[in-house]
């Protein structure tokens, strides 16, 4: 018989650890990877991205009100 | 067409309009008047449908998506001629999230932060102003500013998914069909010097609108307008719903007041009939002459400013008023927007002098007819008449600090005529006025109106304002000296009180 203490890190903790990290610094890059990536989208597609942010126009009611957008065409 | 312009081109097209690149041109509506143009319009709405013209920008790691608008006539408030272009900005961070919203209104515009920015999903929520086509956060807006616009939400509204968005390119490189992007004219009539000078000129395209800026430097822009948030709606919502919320406090202190009259009547009787018998009666009186006073000198003017000139609008017999202040409609600027430009149309109230200076007296008369009946002492109802003989100098005081900051508003009003510049001599002009808001004349040498005389000063309204109020406060001093209406206990005379008992013998001193 005699007094233990238990170790608080084992190598197996330590392998662990190195895991944890390592996925997290995936997750990490990928997050950013896709963020990229939806900039990239974005900028090579304008026609989502303004239809992504396109307003509501809401118009004043009233006889002398036009409420057109007119077409250059 | 007037003898001033010469027809180049009586059928353009989208795509021959950019080998139009002289300023000198301009884009003539064939059915010429609004009701013509909105008629045919309304027969090819289904058509035609809607649109929205994209614009990318991006600087660096950020965009600026530019949603730009077209409409067939511009019938605003201030200003009226044919066409009219409008933009929605939203900017974009590095990430491509939305950071801020701008709004153009006029020849200047407002940002806010995108979480004060009323949205449908990622949509940003636009309320379109009656005619002038000016963009809004929110649809109890348009009141605050020299716009004075009509914003609501009872027209239609048009989704993104009714919205047909056409991505432009750039000036010079562009589809075909895009060519008009690089037409430096603008997009309606111009008549004369002065008629641009008075708004009435078709606006410049998105390319060459303002110089370019609204174009090509999204963050010049946005330095340019102003920067609202949700506290700045809670102000414009305050000042939309002014009236009402006057209307309620005046319900609920009249009815307060109803009910004092008849606690005070169960509990001693009304002194109404004691106080009009001593001093009361008086400064009753006096006060009531206030009162009237102050009626009359709502319908006479309180302040005005008028100028003649030698050519224009102003050379006319006599002078013409250009901004005038009374009780009854308010401020009322005149911008020569009526028939002809002529001097005896185009008033437009402006500003936050909407606030019903009339219904503040109407109401003001029948509380003091509600204090006189509910009566308790001269006292608190002559310190009644005083505070509100103090409160009526108000439009006096609000007058004279306003035409001090005239000079302030001289960027407004040059907002409101895209590329026009203020001529210096009306810089000159405002800020001698505003030296001296008591009363004043000067004359300047104008361009287009040469010599032109201006005078200035507070009419008899605003001095009868002032002599009802001093009239009024005498009135509350007289009422103030009057006796206490309350009856107090009789205090004894000392001739009356009852005897001493008599005093004990004095002991005879000890030997």
């Amino acid at each position: 018989m005699g007094i233990h203490k238990r170790n608080v890190y084992s190598s197996s903790d330590t392998t662990r650890f190195c895991g944890l990290f390592l996925l997290s610094f995936l997750l990490f890059t990928s997050l950013v990877t896709f963020s990229s990536m939806q900039i990239a989208v974005h900028a090579e597609d304008p026609q989502a991205l303004a239809l992504e942010f396109a307003p509501v126009f809401h118009f004043t009611g009233g006889k002398n009100s036009i409420p057109r957008l007119l077409t250059m065409s | 067409m007037d003898g001033s312009s010469t027809l180049v081109d009586s059928n353009p097209t989208a795509s021959s309009l950019g080998t139009d690149t002289s300023s000198d041109l301009f884009l003539d509506n064939k059915l010429g008047t609004l009701d013509a143009i909105a008629a045919d319009y309304a027969l090819k709405a289904s058509i035609v449908g809607y649109y929205a013209y994209v614009h990318v920008v991006t600087g660096g790691s950020r965009s600026v998506i530019q949603y730009w608008l077209f409409y067939v006539y511009n019938n605003g408030p201030l200003n009226d001629h044919q066409g009219d272009v409008e933009v929605v900005e939203v900017f974009l961070d590095d990430s491509g999230n939305p950071q801020k919203a701008l709004y153009s209104q006029h020849g200047s515009g407002e940002n806010a932060a995108w979480g004060d920015v009323e949205k449908t999903s990622t949509h940003p929520v636009v309320y379109v102003a009656q005619g002038s086509h000016a963009n809004y956060f929110r649809d109890y807006q348009g009141k605050i500013g020299i716009e004075n616009d009509i914003v609501g939400s009872d027209g239609i509204t048009i989704r993104p998914d009714n919205l047909t968005l056409v991505i432009l390119g750039e000036p010079g490189n562009h589809p075909t069909d895009q060519s008009w992007l690089d037409f430096h004219g603008r997009w309606g009539y111009v008549g004369s010097d002065e008629e641009i000078a008075l708004g009435r000129a078709g606006p410049l395209g998105p390319v060459q609108n303002q110089n370019g800026v609204r174009w090509a430097q999204p963050d010049a822009y946005l330095d340019s307008t102003l920067s609202v948030n949700n506290y700045y709606f809670i102000l414009t919502w305050l000042v939309a719903n002014f009236l009402l919320l006057f209307l309620a406090y005046a319900l609920i202190r009249g009815a307060w007041k109803i009910y004092g009259i008849i606690r005070l009547r169960k509990k001693s009787g009304l002194l109404v009939k004691k106080f009009l018998r001593g001093r009361g009666s008086i400064g009753l009186i006096l006060g009531i002459v206030a009162i009237f006073m102050a009626i009359v000198a709502l319908a006479l003017p309180w302040y005005s400013i008028t100028a003649s000139s030698e050519a224009g609008a102003l050379a006319q017999e006599g002078s013409v008023t250009l901004l005038s202040i009374d009780g009854i409609r308010g401020m009322q600027v005149n911008l020569f927007t009526g028939p002809g430009g002529d001097s005896t149309s185009g008033y437009q109230t402006l500003f936050f002098m909407q606030i019903p200076f009339a219904l503040f007296i109407a109401v003001g008369l029948i509380f003091l007819v509600f204090d006189v009946i509910g009566v308790k002492s001269g006292k608190s109802l002559g310190l009644k008449f005083i505070l509100g003989a103090i409160v009526s100098l108000l439009p006096f005081i609000l007058i004279f600090v306003f035409i001090m900051m005239l000079p302030s508003f001289l960027p407004w009003a040059s907002s409101l005529a895209p590329g026009q510049s203020i001529p210096p001599q009306l810089d000159t002009m405002v800020r001698t006025i505003a030296g001296n808001p008591v009363q004043g004349v000067a004359t300047q040498d104008f361009p287009v109106v040469g010599f032109t005389t201006v005078n200035w000063g507070f009419g008899i309204g605003a001095y009868l304002l002032v002599v009802a109020a001093a009239v009024r406060i005498a009135a509350g001093f007289i009422m103030r000296g009057a006796p206490d209406l309350q009856e107090k206990p009789a205090v004894p005379l000392a001739s009356q009180l009852p005897p001493p008992p008599p005093l004990p013998p004095t002991p005879p001193a000890s030997q």
